[in-house]
């Protein structure tokens, strides 16, 4: 097991320090990942707000400890966009100490500088990754000090509830995904990324807000059920190209009721099961299409669609526009 | 038939002065229609970034003719018009981008649903944010070369959900707690989607030109060369040929091809607008800016800058 201790506030410094653990050299602002450790790149930058971010797509042959160490003169946020995914064999997570967490898999997670934190990444994972470090500061140039005191201070007040549980949802995986696919050949490269940095941020926060809205409502879940929940939405998007799980499959699978996980699936996921489900097939639809690699009809089935004119209207609905005008749309002349 | 007649050097100071042509009171940054003038507003955003933002959304009794006035300043604008309603009008709905160095017109005719969405940036807002991209060059140069022209495009689908985003009750309007931030990242996904898209452009013009990806890199050689130091001779077409290691008729035609006019007409439009550049700064006289690109002869220099921009240098 490596482990990297850190407690750097930009995430420049961190990527000199990744270089360092893996005795290779970084260039300024990017690490590509050395094949005897894994595969992959770390992409940092700095948004003209001054808060730093970084963007990367890697899987380790080793499992990795990070350790950050407390900063207690100064105090920042650390938010992070992980979307964690197993290549292969499914392996056992490795014994670990009590006050190790991995780290979570498809949640959105905020800490801050002020306490420890401590994460496993385990080897063999695939992490798709996007983090920003920011202060109070810059949220006062994004928003008003209401706001910004508001959230700062029930950010505290919920740390020590353990309730904070934003999942990795259809929404940030779009952004996710875009930025990391893009990132390489986009010509306006560091407007691209930080626009959708930017976007996942103002999602975070107006979610956190509207939670904690709930929460004085007395919504709440507990820790192991939003684990489960976590489960059966990554079942219910795995593979659009078959009929998706029945609820009483997914029912089994999460130990829940069909009531009870119908209601708390919408609750966290902020749409029906189905609807949800829905979405994503047709967002998937959308980025294939995208691609201009294939025929509408072919995509049509990529996503469970036999009838094109059933694919063609649902994506109408969705969207606005039949998949037909996704292109012509836009041309000129 | 109303007109509303300016120059524009702030969406404040435009927004001020349409309020009292309309005879309309602003509050909150935003002028609402009287039902006797007609309906809906006209609302100002200045947002975190720098940028302003008039939101235009109303309905007149009467024709409106806006009309901007040329002015020195270099001010830029992306614009979106959605017209509500049919598809023949949606088919209309557009995006230009243009600067406040031309005049231009604008006639929002009684009785029909306007739609707008105006963002301004200076000059310098925009070279900031282009600087800081590796096309930000080949995007600047082009602004610069079709100037004053203005560039146009659809509205598509995607620009439409970002304007609706933009505009959905409850994001904007005075209760919603974020709306600086969430109109600040449309605003900017926008821009990035308009300038990527004349990135791909300005390739493809590339593309169409039929030269090879060597012979472009020379050719901006060339341009370099041709306007590093306008207090020096430029290089005859003997030395830019050699540079461009192609022969000077050769040269003569792809140059024009790639940049729109021939390379002296380009050398004397880029030294230009370098004069009026430093004029407008105010730092340097007349002699001295004359001198800094080659002409000994104030008159000489005041007479090619007339013929330039109608206006004499002392008229700045």
């Amino acid at each position: 097991m490596l482990e990297l201790r850190y407690s750097d506030s930009v995430y420049t410094d961190f990527i000199q320090a990744c270089a360092r653990l893996f005795n290779t050299k970084a260039e300024k602002n990017h690490l590509a990942i050395p094949a005897n450790y894994g595969s992959g790149y770390l992409t940092s930058f700095i948004l003209p707000e001054g808060i730093s971010g970084m963007v990367g797509d890697t899987t380790f042959n080793e499992d990795i400890m990070l350790q950050r160490s407390p900063s207690p003169n100064h105090q920042f946020f650390i938010l992070q966009f992980n979307e964690t995914s197993v290549a292969g064999d499914i392996r056992q997570a490795p014994s670990i100490e009590k006050d190790v967490r991995p780290v979570p898999q498809n949640m959105v997670l905020l800490t801050n500088s002020l306490v420890q934190s401590k994460f496993l990444l385990p080897a063999y994972t695939r992490v798709r990754t996007a983090k920003l470090i920011f202060e109070k500061q810059h949220l006062l140039t994004l928003l008003s000090q209401d706001v910004a005191d508001k959230f700062v201070t029930s950010y505290f007040t919920q740390m020590v509830k353990k309730v904070t549980t934003e999942p990795i949802d259809a929404g940030y995986r779009v952004v996710l995904h875009d930025i990391l696919k893009n990132i390489d050949d986009h010509p306006l490269k560091n407007t691209f990324v930080q626009n959708r940095v930017l976007l996942l941020l103002e999602r975070f926060i107006v979610h956190f807000m509207g939670r904690l809205e709930e929460s004085e409502k007395g919504v709440r879940m507990k820790e192991d059920e939003i684990s489960r929940l976590i489960k059966v939405e990554s079942l219910l998007i795995k593979d659009f190209s078959v009929p998706p799980p029945t609820i009483n499959e997914l029912s089994k699978i999460s130990a829940m009721s069909p009531t009870k996980l119908k209601k708390d699936f919408k609750t966290m996921y902020g749409l029906p099961l189905y609807e949800y489900f829905q979405k994503n097939r047709m967002i998937r639809a959308k980025e294939l299409l995208l691609e201009e690699k294939y025929a509408i009809k072919e995509v049509g089935m990529m996503v469970g669609y036999s009838n094109l004119g059933h694919f063609a209207a649902s994506f109408k609905k969705e969207f606005g526009v039949l998949p037909s005008e996704l292109f012509s749309e836009g041309k000129e002349k | 038939m109303i007109k509303i007649e300016y120059n524009l050097t702030s969406y404040e100071d435009l927004l001020r002065h349409i309020g009292r042509v309309m005879q309309l009171k602003i509050a909150n940054d935003t002028i609402v229609f009287s039902p006797d003038v007609g309906s809906g507003s006209i609302r100002l955003m200045k947002l975190p970034n720098g940028l302003q933002v008039l939101i235009y959304d109303y309905c007149s009794a009467q024709d409106i003719i806006f009309y901007r006035k040329k002015t020195a300043s270099e001010l830029y604008s992306i614009r979106m018009d959605d017209i509500p309603g049919s598809a023949a009008a949606a088919a209309k709905s557009s995006i230009f981008f243009g600067n406040t160095t031309g005049e231009w017109y604008h006639l929002a005719s009684a009785n029909v649903h306007q739609k707008s969405i105006n963002v301004m940036m200076s000059k310098d807002w925009l070279q900031r944010l282009l600087g800081r991209e590796e096309s930000g060059d080949t995007i600047l140069n082009f602004i610069s070369l079709k100037y004053p022209a203005y560039h146009y495009e659809l509205l598509d689908v995607e620009y439409r959900r970002l304007v609706n985003e933009m505009t959905e009750p409850g994001i904007t309007g005075e209760n919603s707690e974020f709306e600086n931030f969430i109109v600040q990242n449309r605003v900017m996904l926008i821009i990035e989607r308009f300038f990527t898209k004349l990135c791909k452009k300005i390739n493809d013009v590339y593309v169409n030109l039929k030269m090879s990806a060597e012979e472009i890199v020379r050719l901006k050689l060339v341009e370099q060369a041709l306007v590093n130091d306008f207090s020096l001779q430029p290089p005859n077409i003997n030395q830019l040929s050699r540079i461009a290691a192609m022969s000077p008729s050769k040269l003569k035609t792809l140059f024009k091809k790639m940049y729109g006019m021939p390379i002296y007409q380009y050398f004397q439009k880029k030294r230009m607008n370098k004069a009026k550049a430093m004029l407008l700064s105010k730092k340097y006289n007349l002699q001295q800016v004359a001198t800094e690109l080659g002409y000994n002869n104030v008159n000489d220099f005041s007479k090619k800058f007339k013929k330039a921009f109608d206006q004499l240098p002392a008229e700045i």
